[in-house]
C-alpha cells in the first residue's frame, strides 16, 4: 500500500498533469465568467466532462502503464505480490487523475456555483476518471505494444463516447415500434458516459424534456434510490474491468 | 350603491350607472330605502335565509366576523352581502354554499369553505345560475370542489378573489373559476390552485382574463373550449398540471401571459388546438416541456413573445396553415422547433434563434444565411420519441454538426430567412 | 540453491527455451552466454517470475517459485539499463525499496557509498546520466544483502573506475558463498569473475561447465577465444 504513495507523488510532478488541471481551471472558470447563468456553464462543463475527461484519462493512464514498465519489472522482482504492485498503480494514477480534475473544475465549480448539482457533476467527473483509467489499464494489459495499447484504449473511449449512442441510434431506427423504455435503460446502464449524461440531465432540470419518454425514465433515474442505483454502477464499471486487468495482469509475461 | 363600485371595473361602473338610472326612474322611494344597511352576527345564523326573505332589494347585509354554518343559500334578489375581517361561510361538506340566481347581486369579503363532494350536483362555492351583473369580489374560497361556477352568467364581474383546494384526483375535484354558456364576464385578479382546471371556460364569448395566477392545477391552468372573441392578458400560468388548453375557438387574443413549469410529455405551456385568427403575442413561455404546440389551427400569428429553457419551444403540426412566427426571441431551448411533417406555406422569418450560427456581413442587423430551426435531431425524436435519451450525446452533436455541412439530409421547408443576430428587446 | 527442472517457455509462436535443466549453487559465479535471443533473458524472467514456465517447474531455496513472491526476498535484481520513473527523488527510491523488502536490519551500504549515492538524493531520477542511474541500480540490487543475485549486463554504461568496484563487489560477495548469475556480452568482464559458464543456443544449454573445465577442453586462455573456438568444433553457427 505505500506504493500508492510513491506512484501517487511520482505522477503528480508529471507535466502533462498539471498542464490538465490547468486547462481544466480555465475551462470551466472561463465557462462560468462567460455564461449569463451558471446553469448554462454547468451544462457545457458537462460536455468536458463527458468527452475530455474520459479521453485524457485513457490517454494517460495507458502511457503511464508503458512509460512505468521497465519500473514495473524491477518491482516486480522484490518481494511483492503482482495484485498489489498493480493496485497500487490504478489507485496512484486515478488519484492523481483525480486530485487534478478536482483541482482544475471543482474549485471554479465549488467558487461560482455551490448547487446539489454540481456536486453531483464532481462526482460523475471522479467517477469517469476511475472508470476510463480502469478501462485504459484493461486495454494496456492487453497489449504489449505501447502504439497498439493506446491505439486500443483511445479506441474504446471512442466506442462510449460516439460508437456506442450511434448503435443505439441504429437500434431505435429498426425497433422504434416496440416498447423499448426497460431496454433503453438497460442499454444506458451499459455505457458509463450515457449513465453519467442522463443522470446529469436529471440533475440539470432536463428531466422535463427526458420525461418526454415516458414516466420510467425521470421516475426511476430522477429519485435518490436511482441516483444511489447509478453510481452504484459506475462503481461496477471501475471495479469489473479493474478485476478484470489485474487477472490479466497477474498471469501475464512482463 | 356607488360607493360599492370602488374597485370594478369601467365597464362594470358604466353599466351599473345605466341600471341606476334605469331603476331611479322607475321605482319609487322604496328604491331609496334599498340602501338600507343590516349587520348579522354568528348568533343569528340559523336565521339568515329567513332575513333574506325579508330584506328588500338593494340592502347591505353585513356580517360580524365569526363562523357561519351555511350551504344552498339561494339569493334571488340584489343584494349585497358583505363580510368584514374574518367572516366564515362554512359548507361542512353539504353542498354548495351561496348559490346567486339573480341580477346584481354583489358578494364581497367572504371566506366560504367545504363544499365537500357529489357525484349527483356540481357543488360549488358561489354558484351563479343565469345571474346578470353580479359581482364576486375579495372572497377566499377554500376546499371547494368548484370555486365560483357560473352557468348562463352574462355581465358578471369576478375580481381580487383567491381560490384554493387541495385537489387529490381529477374526478373528485372541481374548476376554480368555471363557466359555462356565459359571455362578457370579466375575471380579473384572482389567485387560483390546486383544482381541476384554473379557469374553465366552455361556450363563453366576449370576455376578457386579465392578470390571475392559475396554478399548481390538476389539469390545466386555463381550459378554454367553444369560446370566441375572447382575451386573456397578464395572467400567470405555473406548474399546472397539463398547462394551457385552448381548444375549437375563434378571434382569442392572448398576450403578455407567462406559461411556466409545464412538466411532462403531454403537457403543454399552451396547448392550440382548432383554433382560427388568433393573436399570441409578448408571453413568455419558459421552462416547460412543450412551450407551445399547435395543431388544426389557421391563421394563428406568434409575435413577440419570449420562449426560454423550454424543452421543445414551439411544436407545430403539419396540420396547421397560415401561421406567421415573427419577432419572436428562442433563447436556451432544448429544441426550437419540431414539427411530424412538412411546414410548407409557413412564415418563420424574423425571429432571433441563439443557435444561429451564421454571420451580419451587410450590417443590416439580420443574418445573411438563412436558418433552419428544426434540427436533424429534433426530427428524428420526433419520429422516434426514445432518440431523446441521446440527447447532448457527442453522437447527436456530431449528427446535427454534418448535417450543417451536409444540408438536404433534413427537410428544407422550415427556414428563417431573416434571422435577427440580436435578441430583440420585448 | 536454484533447481531448474526442465523448463520450457513458449511465446505466442517463439519457443524461447525448450527443457532446460540445470542447478546453480551457492558461492558459483555463473556466467550467462549467447547470442541475442537464446533465451538467456527469458531464463531469467522465469527465476525472477516475470515470466512463467510453459512447462516445468523452478525451486529456489528447494521451494517452487510458483505462485509465491516471498522467495524474491533472498534476490537482488539488477536489470540493464532501466527507466525510472521521471519525477521520483533518488531518496524516493531508496525510501520505496526499504518500505518493499521485509527485512532492513543488515543493509548493505557499500557500492551506496563508494557511489556516493546520497549526494544524489535530491535529484529526479529523469534528471540522471546513464552513468548514474547504473549506479543506483547496482546499490540497489546488492543493498539488502540478497543470497542470489541476478545481474543483467551490469558494467553496460558504468565508467571503468566504477566498473571495476562493481566487479570487485561481485568477487567478494561470491566468496561470501552467494550465488552470482550475470548475463553479458563482454568476456574479458565475466572472466574476472565467473567460477562457471552457461552457454545458451536456441532455448536450449548448449553447453554448462565451469571455466576451467572449459579453457582447458579448449586449451585457450582466454574465455572469447573458448567460446569461439568451442562452437567452430561444435559446428555450430549463430
Amino acid at each position: 500500500m505505500k506504493l500508492v504513495k510513491y506512484v501517487f507523488l511520482d505522477i503528480l510532478r508529471s507535466k502533462i498533469l498539471i498542464a490538465y488541471a490547468v486547462f481544466l481551471i480555465a475551462i470551466s472558470s472561463g465557462l462560468f465568467m462567460i455564461s449569463a447563468e451558471p446553469v448554462k456553464a454547468i451544462t457545457s462543463l458537462l460536455n468536458i466532462v463527458l468527452i475530455v475527461l474520459p479521453l485524457f484519462s485513457v490517454v494517460f493512464a495507458s502511457s503511464y502503464y508503458y512509460n512505468a514498465y521497465e519500473f514495473t519489472e524491477l518491482i516486480l522482482a522484490q518481494p511483492i505480490k503482482r495484485s498489489t504492485l498493480f493496485f497500487s498503480q490504478f489507485v496512484g494514477v486515478g488519484a492523481a487523475l483525480s486530485l487534478s480534475f478536482i483541482f482544475g473544475c471543482g474549485i471554479p465549480v465549488l467558487i461560482f456555483f455551490r448547487d446539489s448539482s454540481a456536486l453531483i457533476l464532481l462526482c460523475c467527473g471522479l467517477a469517469l476518471t476511475w472508470v476510463f483509467t480502469a478501462i485504459a489499464f484493461l486495454a494496456v494489459v492487453y497489449a504489449r505494444d505501447k502504439t497498439k495499447g493506446i491505439g486500443i484504449a483511445l479506441l474504446l473511449w471512442f466506442y462510449f463516447v460516439f460508437i456506442y449512442d450511434a448503435l443505439v441510434l441504429l437500434f431505435l431506427f429498426n425497433f422504434s415500434n416496440y416498447p423499448l423504455e426497460k431496454m433503453l435503460m438497460m442499454l444506458t446502464f451499459l455505457n458509463p458516459v450515457d449513465l453519467t449524461r442522463i443522470i446529469m440531465l436529471m440533475q440539470l432540470d432536463m428531466a422535463a424534456i427526458m420525461g418526454y419518454t415516458g414516466a420510467l425514465f425521470t421516475q426511476f433515474l430522477g429519485s435518490s434510490t436511482g441516483l444511489v442505483w447509478c453510481f452504484f454502477a459506475l462503481l461496477l464499471w471501475i471495479a469489473v474491468p479493474f478485476i478484470l486487468a489485474q487477472r490479466k495482469f497477474t498471469r501475464k509475461d512482463i | 350603491m356607488i360607493g360599492c363600485l370602488d374597485n370594478t371595473n369601467l365597464v362594470y361602473l358604466a353599466f351599473m350607472i345605466r341600471l341606476f338610472i334605469f331603476v331611479c326612474l322607475l321605482s319609487n322611494a322604496t328604491c331609496l330605502l334599498a340602501l338600507d344597511t343590516i349587520y348579522v352576527k354568528p348568533s343569528a345564523q340559523a336565521d339568515i335565509e329567513r332575513i333574506i326573505d325579508h330584506v328588500p332589494p338593494h340592502t347591505i347585509i353585513k356580517f360580524a366576523p365569526g363562523n357561519y354554518k351555511i350551504h344552498d343559500l339561494i339569493i334571488r334578489k340584489p343584494l349585497t352581502l358583505y363580510g368584514i375581517e374574518q367572516v366564515v361561510f362554512d359548507g361542512q361538506q353539504l353542498g354548495s354554499v351561496l348559490v346567486l340566481e339573480g341580477r346584481n347581486i354583489h358578494v364581497k369579503g367572504l371566506t366560504i369553505k367545504n363544499t365537500g363532494y357529489s357525484s349527483v350536483d356540481e357543488r360549488a362555492g358561489i354558484k351563479l345560475l343565469s345571474a346578470y351583473g353580479c359581482i364576486i369580489e375579495d372572497v377566499n374560497i377554500r376546499n371547494t370542489c368548484f370555486g365560483i361556477s357560473l352557468v348562463n352568467a352574462s355581465n358578471c364581474v369576478v375580481i381580487n378573489n383567491n381560490i384554493h383546494a387541495v385537489g387529490i384526483s381529477e374526478q373528485r375535484s372541481g374548476n376554480a373559476i368555471h363557466a359555462w354558456k356565459s359571455d362578457s364576464l370579466t375575471i380579473k385578479n384572482n389567485t387560483v390552485s390546486g383544482h381541476r382546471d384554473g379557469i374553465y371556460f366552455e361556450f363563453v364569448s366576449k370576455t376578457g382574463v386579465y392578470m390571475n395566477n392559475s396554478s399548481d392545477n390538476l389539469r390545466y391552468g386555463i381550459h378554454f373550449m367553444f369560446s370566441n372573441d375572447d382575451e386573456y392578458v397578464g395572467n400567470v400560468f405555473d406548474r399546472n398540471g397539463s398547462g394551457v388548453a385552448v381548444m375549437f375557438s375563434s378571434r382569442v387574443h392572448i398576450r403578455d401571459n407567462t406559461f411556466s413549469q409545464g412538466s411532462g410529455a403531454a403537457n403543454f405551456g399552451i396547448l392550440l388546438k382548432e383554433i382560427n385568427d388568433c393573436e399570441v403575442s409578448g408571453n413568455t413561455f419558459r421552462q416547460n416541456t412543450n412551450g407551445l404546440y399547435m395543431e388544426g389551427t389557421n391563421r394563428v400569428y406568434l409575435l413577440h413573445n419570449l420562449f426560454t429553457e423550454n424543452g421543445w419551444a414551439c411544436r407545430v403540426q403539419a396540420s396547421c396553415s397560415s401561421v406567421i412566427v415573427r419577432g419572436n426571441n428562442f433563447i436556451g431551448n432544448s429544441f426550437d422547433m419540431a414539427t411530424n411533417g412538412s411546414l410548407a406555406g409557413q412564415n418563420f422569418n424574423g425571429n432571433y434563434w441563439d443557435t444561429y450560427s451564421g454571420y451580419d456581413m451587410n450590417k443590416d442587423g439580420t443574418g445573411d444565411i438563412p436558418h433552419s430551426p428544426v434540427s436533424m435531431y429534433s426530427m428524428i425524436v420526433e419520429r422516434m420519441p426514445y432518440a431523446i435519451m441521446l440527447y447532448r450525446s457527442f453522437t447527436v452533436f456530431l449528427l446535427d454538426r454534418s448535417e450543417r455541412i451536409m444540408p438536404g439530409i433534413t427537410t428544407e421547408q422550415v427556414k428563417d430567412l431573416k434571422p435577427a443576430m440580436q435578441a430583440f428587446v420585448l | 540453491m536454484i533447481d531448474i527442472q526442465h523448463i520450457s517457455k513458449q511465446y505466442k509462436s517463439v519457443r524461447a527455451i525448450s527443457d532446460i535443466a540445470l542447478r546453480f549453487n551457492a558461492g558459483q559465479s555463473v556466467a550467462l552466454i549467447g547470442p541475442n535471443g537464446s533465451g538467456k533473458s527469458t531464463l531469467m524472467k522465469c527465476i525472477l517470475g516475470l515470466a512463467k514456465p510453459t512447462s516445468g517447474n523452478i525451486y529456489v531455496q528447494q521451494k517452487n517459485i510458483s505462485g509465491s513472491e516471498l522467495y524474491r526476498t533472498d534476490i537482488g535484481y539488477m536489470p540493464q539499463i532501466i527507466r525510472f520513473p521521471e519525477h521520483m527523488l533518488v531518496s524516493q527510491l531508496f525510501f520505496m525499496m526499504r518500505d518493499l523488502r521485509r527485512h532492513t536490519n543488515d543493509l548493505d551500504n557499500e557500492l551506496f557509498e563508494a557511489y556516493h549515492i546520497r549526494d544524489m538524493f535530491a535529484k529526479p531520477l529523469g534528471g540522471l546520466s546513464g552513468g548514474m542511474k547504473q549506479k543506483v541500480n547496482a546499490a540497489l540490487a546488492f543493498m539488502f544483502n540478497p543470497k542470489i543475485l541476478i545481474l543483467d549486463e551490469p558494467t553496460a554504461g558504468l565508467d571503468p573506475l566504477s566498473a571495476e568496484l562493481l566487479k570487485a563487489k561481485i568477487r567478494k560477495e561470491k566468496s561470501k558463498g552467494k550465488l552470482i548469475i550475470i548475463s553479458s556480452h563482454i568476456m574479458a568482464d565475466l572472466e574476472e569473475i565467473a567460477t562457471d559458464v552457461l552457454f545458451l543456443i536456441e532455448g536450449r544449454i548448449a553447453f554448462y561447465k565451469t571455466l576451467e573445465d572449459l579453457k582447458r577442453e579448449t586449451s585457450s586462455n582466454n574465455l572469447g577465444r573458448s567460446i569461439a573456438s568451442y562452437m567452430a568444433e561444435q559446428k555450430i553457427s549463430i
